[in-house]
């Protein structure tokens, strides 16, 4: 008996010292009493990659998250909001003519100590040659690379893609041949995954702290050119730390404790601690975030009755976007143009096209519509045409807490114009498998993230041909939208040049008329750069009011818009 | 005592072979197709490219065999230990993750079942012979028994982590650890594991106490307790027999909690973002990774198989009578 | 592996642990039942708790003023008289208590269904494997060896994805096909324990069918453990449904506890302190099947005289 509660006693007070002392010993932040990154010289974010992290393959879009723009670096950047090229590793980059130059910034070092000439972008560009290759389309119509010293100059066998090479041009990293010269077919090119690459940038890879199901760690690379050349302030983290993303609890209670001090999730309810002043975002009240992309209603177009523009458009005007806008987000997301061009599109916005051809959330009239075009009422619900029972499905990934929500919206404000909609579960694989090969009515989507150019988001649209069969659509029109005029008119504008600026205004102007009269997509609102930070061991935030007007983002893609310029200027607290 | 051991294994073996079928054929009857989110991710415009690319993977991944000859490729290279690649994490190979994932997850559960068991045992045997314990106990025990493990574990999230910031949220240790086999990593592991474990220690010692204390009960209110009382036999003898008697079925018990104890670890580990084989199926089941959830349920079910063969041996060594009851039939 | 907790973990006399059971009275003592169990103050206490829960389950959606999906209330605010929200509301304006009381009302309804499914398989299973002996015995242990160690959880995912609407009955359904094998187990051993005994002996002279015997014999004999075993499964039902809901398997076009508590999580509410929204779903649960606990020990108490003077 004794001997039991002694026992247990001890097992108690066991507990509560190893407690104390891991807590003691852990928690003391930068006191910790043992080898550690050291907090106060370490950024720590987190929010882009979900899920265990795959390696440094820069090319199938899962490589640890910071890579491309911390390590491997690409020939020129884009600054969205001032919508402007930034001259990287290029020191000038453009057309002249029919022909791309490129001109290499001298002094550029790989961190194996060679120099970065246009012999290694010429090798770059040309691992195009692989059909996996992202820009494989781009790289057939490649005529000739020809290189001298630091000067690259390339031709095409016909009109160029304009907007599309130019797109190349920031999104392509330059990764070390020396490492890459083990790519020799197409299935290397995606399973390619050095353990430390070699790279230009701002950081190297710390493979010690490299942990699949944690972290990834990068180590400041003290001799980044940038820095000598004064292009750009020297990153003043020593680390910088990405975490795996876990869930939101997690996440936001790692930003609250100051475990992070940048995280680009969507955290519901950060409305709230930016106004207890816990986190900082962009903008200092609504609509807090930078608008990131276009959230959309994508109608399956080859289905009855929404193979109609008539019933899309009634569809439209029953949605209740402000709704999901102030009570699903609570203002942390704007509602769409009509357009949906994403508002660093602002100036492409034909505005009086919009008032002409755009629509407005009314259900009333939405109902009227559908009645005048022959619709009719049975039991509160429209029928098809034919008089058969319209109703649709609507699935959004599963998990997806702000988007369920938003659906549930959607199915309530549709049955407010008698269009009646019912949802389906689908996990996320399912869900873009059905997507891809059409089978579904309606899903919330969205594909197209920020760029330099509305031409990603009009090929995103009217993409043709429509695959029926095998992987289906995988990467553009999965509305299956079947406009070969449009399609045209997207062609034409990346094969236009870009000091043509009358055309291209013209061919952006019929684009968003096409959008907005025949409505294959039904833009809803634009999700945010997610994007929290705090202050306690990191200050001088982005931020609109400042001159800090850069993207804060780890997001594959963002680290070379402005997402880099967010890291060198940050100041230690 | 051999035949014993043969009738188990055959038992295990055939179990073994069901679960690896059934384990192959779910993700198999799951609609949808992995490499279509590979090519999502790969992005190629040209159509034509695209379906080369396509048939490259569904050949690379055996998934345009037909059926029976993919299921007879999975029994070849599950016995040269191949489990596949993640598609998700593509080309990072299955194995590289349940490896990675499965110290954590023991980390959990050895603990969580030894010292609940013997906790629970402990406790459950006093409490039925002090009323006043009995009343707190008891009470108590219910209560942590019927909780689910992902509510407890949001409850102490809240209270101790969010709240008082004693613990962590979550993850396996601190993000600027710098990780090596000394005391301060140690203890940093130690510190992010306490949470998680309590969590499931709690859960499963409620239960525990609760099974010992009613089976004492029964074994004091027997004939044979009675007759020893009778006989005039000491208090402490009669309770020392009635405490052996009723740990044999607490042994059965422990067979049959397994599966429950990892399944609560499994919700434990999503609530905490433990790293562990729980977490990561999470991961692939949400984005239905094919070859992840097939490895790491082989994992769990052999676990569990190894785990039942090893209650199996000790209920053997504990309780003589099992082995002339089983050599014999029926009992 | 049972992704959930398949046996109520070790519970409270649980039959599974008990070897040879003092077999039950035989209904006679009915009345002699009902006197002791009014006075059992455990079997008082549990069944009135879960009756309180049952009724407010059958009659809270009812006085709900909102519809437990509807949005419109103001943003997370705290229980209040105003506008009907007594439990509050969510982060996007949902009625707690609506959503709390038909989660309870789903959590009764799975399991019954789940928890009576799983008695009728492990009935059958076990009766047979226990009375048959021979191979029917060993192909049913097997069989149900096989499904204690399978993975339940990859089932409910096919049946997760092909059903793109799932609903509750399907959720225990499923339940009710993953958690049977312990009670055929325990059984099984109680069938053998019977079988041996005179009144089937005689039965068996008699010249009646197997199944009669089973069904006229032996079940009834063990009616009191069944019942006991039905309260363990259905309470497992409940547990299980809750942790399927949290991992985002539940039902859809409805909300349950377990639903609450996931969305409560992924919406932040431990963070911003939303306590009204996180707690009460665990908490009914834990007092719901801590209490079908208790009952069940009150009832193992009533039916085996050997434990009344306890």
């Amino acid at each position: 008996m004794k001997r039991i509660w002694r026992g247990t006693v001890l097992g108690v007070a066991l507990v509560a010292v190893a407690a104390a002392v891991f807590s003691t010993a852990a928690s003391g932040g930068g006191k910790a009493p043992y080898a550690n990154y050291p907090r106060s010289q370490t950024l720590i974010t987190s929010g882009t990659q979900w899920g265990n992290i795959a390696g440094m393959n820069p090319y199938t879009g899962n490589y640890a998250a910071g890579m491309v723009g911390l390590v491997n670096e690409t020939l020129l950047r884009f600054d969205p909001i001032k919508g402007k090229y930034i001259d990287w590793l290029a020191k000038s980059a453009g057309w002249s003519g029919k022909k791309y130059k490129i001109v290499v910034r001298s002094g550029v070092k790989w961190t194996n100590g060679k120099a970065f000439t246009g012999k290694d972008v010429a090798f770059n560009i040309n691992l195009g040659r692989f059909k996996t290759a992202f820009w494989n389309n781009l790289w057939v119509n490649v005529k000739q690379i020809k290189v001298n010293g630091n000067t690259v100059l390339i031709t095409f066998k016909g009109t160029p893609n304009y907007i599309q090479w130019q797109n190349l041009m920031w999104n392509l990293p330059m990764i070390s041949p020396v490492q890459a010269s083990a790519i020799k077919s197409a299935a290397q090119l995606t399973t390619y995954s050095p353990n430390v690459p070699i790279g230009t940038g701002p950081y190297t890879v710390a493979a010690g702290g490299f942990d699949p199901t944690t972290r990834v760690v990068y180590q400041k690379n003290n001799g980044w050119w940038a820095a000598k050349a004064h292009v750009s302030p020297s990153p003043k983290p020593k680390y910088i730390i990405d975490l795996v993303n876990t869930s939101n609890t997690n996440s936001l209670d790692a930003v609250l404790a100051g475990v992070e001090d940048l995280n680009n999730n969507y955290l519901p309810g950060v409305n709230q601690l930016v106004a207890q002043h816990k986190v900082s975002t962009y903008y200092p009240s609504k609509p807090y975030m930078l608008s990131a992309n276009t959230a959309w209603l994508e109608p399956n177009t080859t289905r009855a009755p929404l193979n109609d523009p008539v019933f899309r458009r009634a569809l439209a005007m029953s949605m209740n976007t402000g709704q999901v806008v102030s009570q699903d987000y609570a203002h942390l997301v704007r509602p769409a143009s009509p357009t949906g061009l994403l508002p660093t599109w602002n100036k492409y916005i034909d505005k009086a096209a919009v008032k002409k051809y755009g629509f407005k959330y009314g259900p009333s009239a939405a109902k009227k519509l559908l009645q005048k075009h022959g619709y009719k009422l049975s039991g509160g619900w429209f029928q098809t045409k034919g008089g058969q029972a319209i109703n649709l499905d609507l699935s959004v990934p599963q998990g997806w807490s702000d988007w369920e929500t938003a659906r549930n919206m959607i199915v309530n404000s549709a049955a407010q114009a008698g269009i009646k909609i019912t949802v389906k579960v689908k996990d996320y694989n399912t869900w873009a498998s059905d997507r891809n090969t059409g089978n579904f009515d309606l899903v919330i989507d969205n594909n197209y993230q920020l760029s330099d150019n509305p031409w990603t988001y009009w090929n995103g649209i009217y993409h043709l041909p429509v695959i029926k069969s095998g992987t289906g659509q995988t990467f553009a029109n999965f509305e299956r939208y079947s406009n070969a005029t449009a399609w045209k008119l997207v062609q034409k504008l990346d094969h236009t040049a870009p000091n043509n600026t009358k055309q291209i205004r013209a061919l952006n102007d019929k684009l968003q008329t096409i959008l907005m009269q025949k409505l294959p997509l039904i833009p809803l609102w634009y999700n945010g750069v997610w994007a929290q930070f705090t202050s306690k061991y990191w200050t001088n935030w982005p931020s609109a009011k400042s001159s800090r007007r850069y993207v804060p983002a780890m997001w594959r893609g963002y680290l070379q818009m402005t997402g880099i310029d967010v890291i060198t200027h940050l100041k230690q607290k | 005592m051999t035949r014993y051991f043969l009738r188990k294994m055959v038992i295990y073996a055939l179990t073994f072979v069901v679960a690896v079928t059934v384990d192959w054929a779910i993700p198999h009857l799951m609609p949808g197709n992995p490499v279509n989110t590979l090519m999502g991710r790969i992005q190629i415009q040209d159509p034509k490219v695209a379906h080369q690319v396509y048939t490259h993977y569904m050949r690379a991944f055996n998934l345009d065999l037909p059926l029976w000859k993919q299921y007879w490729y999975f029994w070849v290279s599950l016995f040269h230990g191949d489990l596949g690649t993640s598609i998700l994490q593509f080309p990072t190979p299955v194995m590289s993750i349940i490896t990675h994932a499965i110290p954590y997850t023991l980390a959990l559960l050895i603990p969580a079942i030894a010292l609940s068991w013997y906790a629970g045992n402990k406790f459950g045997a006093l409490a039925a012979r002090h009323m006043g314990l009995d009343n707190t106990v008891l009470p108590l025990g219910y209560a942590l028994t019927a909780t689910p493990y992902m509510w407890l574990g949001i409850l102490l999230i809240w209270v101790l982590a969010v709240t008082w910031h004693v613990f962590p949220v979550g993850f396996a240790y601190d993000p600027t650890a710098v990780r090596g086999f000394d005391w301060p990593f140690i203890s940093n592991l130690a510190y992010h594991w306490f949470l998680p474990f309590l969590s499931l220690f709690l859960v499963a010692f409620g239960g525990w106490a609760i099974g010992m204390r009613n089976m004492i009960i029964y074994e004091l209110e027997s004939d044979y307790a009675h007759y020893l009382g009778a006989l005039g036999a000491p208090h402490r003898l009669i309770r020392k027999y009635a405490f052996r008697n009723a740990v044999l079925p607490q042994v059965t018990g422990l067979a049959l909690a397994l599966g429950a104890i990892l399944g609560g670890a499994l919700v434990t580990e999503i609530v905490f973002s433990y790293p562990g084989l729980g977490y990561q199926i999470y991961r692939a089941i949400t984005n239905e990774d094919y070859f992840v959830i097939q490895g790491i349920f082989l994992f769990i079910i052999i676990g569990v198989l190894l785990a039942n063969f090893v209650v199996d041996i000790v209920y053997l060594v504990v309780d003589p009578r099992t082995r002339i009851g089983m050599e014999g039939g029926r009992a | 592996m049972s992704s959930v907790p398949t046996a109520p973990l070790a519970s409270p006399a649980d039959p599974s642990q008990v070897e040879v059971l003092p077999v039950a009275q035989p209904m006679s003592g009915f009345r002699e039942s009902l006197h002791f169990a009014l006075r059992n103050k455990k079997l008082v206490f549990g069944l009135s708790m879960v009756s309180g829960l049952l009724l407010l389950a059958i009659i809270g959606p009812f006085i709900a003023q909102h519809a437990p999906l509807d949005y419109g209330g103001k943003l997370s605010i705290a229980p209040t008289t105003k506008g009907g929200y007594w439990m509050g509301t969510t982060l996007q304006g949902q009625d707690v208590f609506a959503q709390f009381v038909t989660g309870l009302r789903l959590a009764f309804i799975v399991g019954a269904l789940g928890g009576g499914i799983a008695a009728l398989i492990g009935m059958v299973v076990g009766f047979t494997a226990g009375y048959r002996a021979g191979w029917v015995d060993e192909i049913l242990n097997m069989l149900t060896n096989v499904v204690l160690v399978i993975p339940t959880f990859a089932l409910l995912l096919v049946i997760a994805a092909y059903l793109q609407v799932r609903g509750v009955l399907m959720e225990a359904v499923f339940i009710g096909i993953t958690s049977w094998p312990w009670a055929a187990r325990a059984l099984r051993a109680q069938t053998f324990s019977l079988v041996s005994r005179d009144f089937v002996d005689m039965a068996r002279l008699s010249g009646r069918s197997s199944r009669k015997i089973i069904f006229k014999e032996i079940a009834p004999n063990m009616s009191s453990y069944l019942f006991m075993m039905f309260i363990l499964l259905f309470g497992g039902a409940i547990l299980i449904a809750a942790t399927l809901d949290f991992i985002g398997l539940g039902p859809s076009n409805t909300i349950s506890l377990g639903q609450m508590m996931q969305l409560s999580v992924q919406n932040a509410a431990l963070q911003l302190h939303l306590w009204w929204w996180f707690l009460p779903p665990g908490l009914a649960i834990t007092a719901l099947v801590g209490s079908l606990y208790v009952m069940n020990v009150g009832l193992d108490e009533v039916f085996n005289p050997k434990l009344r003077d306890m």
